[in-house]
């Protein structure tokens, strides 16, 4: 064969291969309805056949929009159909128009690149009618429609529902917690009481910290706090000095004055101190001095009881007595 | 942790240059019992004093005679507007002879200075001298020099003539562990005064303590037993001067500007062990706390316009917060 013979062949083989290649690539619009009313939202679907290998560049949105047909959303590309040879493409556009009359949508012009070629390939044209709407001049002229008001199911109501049920559980646990805290709180609120006198406070307090077994538990300092603290209660009601903000000395200087140096003055004077040394200096007193200290702050709770009180108590049944009888059994 | 009540009895034995030192220099100051008290606590407790007071209560030899109780070298200086930092730390003098330069100690080099209206001099003095008391050390030129121990400032205030002074900044008075604000001397105190200086020879103070002997107390004033029960109690006091309203006092709020700092909190527990140790006591209790509060806190309480504005005082704070937060 001749030289110019492979060359006619091989020229051939070239042009079917590029036909072949054009044929590949195919672009097809479709406008559904073709027939709208004016606003009306139609869509336009566009579907691209192309070698699967290389990228496609579709049109943008000003590709297709025009003067009169505007885009209301521009659908992303859906790849319907890949083998190793086409891929299939769909958009669907959201489009409408504001006029009556046709009009055309031109052919939308695609590129396909591979391999540093690029092959341009366009759509045909397609043309969408717009009607107009029909108004009636004879009718009269209605105001704009008011917002629409959607009935409400038990949907929407069932969260509410719920929080308004886990509200409910909430607060009947919170209260159940406080009634059973109350009889804990009610000790320590005897002092709160306006109608308890201070001495019944005092008894009640110290008899209270005498079963608690604080020191027979080895809580020798807080044993001597509480025991201090209801002394000083009882010093701040019955004799109406901040002896909770105070110090021994202070109280002393000013229970002194009111005691006019008594005995059982210099005996809270000591109960006091003997606390401070447990209190701050790590002091282990024996026993009998837990018990000294607590009988101590009974007796002077019971000598520091007003007239009037002491009265009353000697026209009904004593509590000093059965309290008495207590401290024996202790 | 030591037992308490070996602690008390080593305490009752390293205390008893305490009533030395009391007695010797009641013998040349007349009354003014808080403020010696104050020196000791500062002494112990290895803290800087500041005195307010008019002049001639008896400052600058209280200070003279603690020193010459003790055995330790003394230094006055007078601040005054022209006062520069180099005439207090020293400088560096170029000797002729050994070509040279040879470093020349300031003032500040002595156990116990007494830093003379402090606010007379600018600040650039001040913080020279405020350095000197926090680092205890003095860099002249590429030297540092660490300062003597015991080493006490005792710095005065002139309340009066406040015009053309240089009031110390929040930041440098609370460096002082304590401020005193002294007062006049009672009628009799007076009296006594006046007989002793009209004698033929004023007293003399001797030495009767080595300043070994006081870095040594140091050491068993910071052993002296601080409770937790002591150590919430000076947090609530701290506390309630920077959140008055958690301590039932929602008065005071628009009273104070800014409250204590936690250095307040440190130096009122050095303070009061100081004080137990003076007390010959191995452990504080609340009265200790009570006695050295307002001189630990009343430079460290910021008042506000307000405050001001009604003559309210920190002392007034202080009373108001000590009658209200709770002894333990």
């Amino acid at each position: 064969m001749r030289p110019a013979s492979y060359i006619i062949i091989g020229c051939l083989c070239l042009c079917l291969f590029k036909g072949q290649k054009l044929l590949a690539q195919h672009a097809r619009i479709e406008l559904f309805p073709e027939e709208i009313v004016m606003g009306q939202h139609g869509r336009l679907i566009i579907e691209i056949e192309a070698p699967s290998e290389g990228t496609v560049i579709l049109p943008g949105i000003n590709d297709i929009e025009t003067v009169d047909i505007e885009m209301i959303r521009y659908g992303a590309p859906d790849t319907l159909h890949k083998d190793g040879q086409l891929v299939s493409l769909r958009q669907n556009h959201v489009i409408t128009a504001w006029k009556e009359g046709y009009f055309p949508l031109t052919p939308l012009v695609f590129k396909h690149i591979a391999k540093g070629d690029t092959t341009i390939f366009e759509s045909r044209a397609a043309l969408l009618k717009v009607q107009g709407v029909d108004v009636d001049m004879a009718e009269q002229y209605k105001d704009i429609r008011p917002i629409m008001r959607i009935p409400i199911g038990l949907r929407e109501l069932i969260p509410w529902l719920l929080l308004i049920l886990g509200l409910a559980l909430l607060l009947f646990f919170l209260f159940r917690w406080l009634r059973n805290r109350k009889p804990a709180e009610a000790e320590e609120s005897i002092w709160e009481k306006p109608d308890v006198p201070a001495h019944i406070a005092a008894i009640s307090s110290l008899e209270t910290l005498r079963r608690k077994q604080l020191w027979q538990a080895g809580k020798t300092k807080q044993y001597h706090s509480e025991l201090t603290t209801i002394l000083r209660l009882y010093m701040h009601k019955r004799f109406d000095i901040n002896a909770l903000e105070m110090t021994t000395s202070e109280i002393m200087q000013l229970l002194d004055r009111k005691l006019d140096k008594q005995s059982h003055g210099v005996k809270a004077r000591e109960i006091l101190e003997m606390a401070d040394l447990v209190k701050f200096a790590k002091h282990q007193p024996g026993p009998e001095k837990h018990e000294w200290a607590l009988e101590t702050a009974l007796d002077f709770v019971r000598n520091t009881i007003p007239a009037y009180h002491a009265d009353e108590q000697a026209g009904h049944a004593s509590f000093a007595e059965p309290l008495k009888k207590n401290t024996d059994a202790g | 942790m030591m037992d308490i009540k070996e602690l008390n009895e080593r305490i009752q034995q390293e205390s008893v240059f305490i009533n030395a030192l009391t007695k010797e220099m009641q013998k040349v100051i007349v009354g003014q019992k808080d403020m010696l008290d104050r020196l000791m606590i500062a002494l112990l407790a290895d803290g800087h004093i500041l005195l307010e007071g008019v002049p001639g209560l008896a400052k600058t030899l209280a200070i003279k005679s603690l020193s010459m109780a003790i055995k330790a070298r003394f230094s006055r200086i007078q601040f005054t507007p022209d006062l520069l930092p180099a005439d207090l730390i020293g400088t560096m003098i170029y000797s002729q002879k050994s070509e040279e330069f040879l470093v020349r100690k300031g003032p500040v080099f002595a156990n116990f200075i007494l830093a003379d209206e402090i606010n007379r001099a600018p600040a650039k003095v001040q913080s020279a001298l405020l350095e000197a008391m926090q680092e205890r050390q003095i860099t002249i030129g590429d030297h540092s020099f660490a300062l003597e121990e015991p080493f006490l400032v005792m710095a005065t205030e002139n309340p009066l003539e406040q015009e053309g002074t240089y009031p110390l900044p929040e930041a440098q008075v609370d460096r002082f562990m304590l401020k005193v604000i002294i007062g006049y001397p009672g009628r009799e105190e007076e009296k006594r005064i006046l007989r002793q200086n009209m004698q033929q020879e004023f007293p003399v103070t001797s030495p009767v303590v080595e300043p070994a002997d006081i870095i040594k107390a140091r050491k068993v004033v910071r052993d002296v037993y601080l409770d937790e029960k002591i150590e919430n109690y000076i947090t609530d006091i701290v506390f309630a001067t920077r959140f008055p309203d958690q301590f039932k006092l929602p008065s005071l709020s628009p009273l104070i500007s800014y409250g204590g700092s936690p250095r307040a909190s440190i130096n009122m527990a050095l303070a009061s062990k100081a004080y137990a140790f003076i007390r010959q006591r191995g452990y504080v209790i609340p009265e200790d706390v009570r006695a050295i509060c307002h001189d630990v806190l009343r430079h460290r309480i910021g008042l506000t316009y307000e405050a001001e504005a009604e003559n309210i005082t920190t002392e007034d704070i202080i009373n108001d917060i000590l009658n209200k937060v709770e002894v333990p």
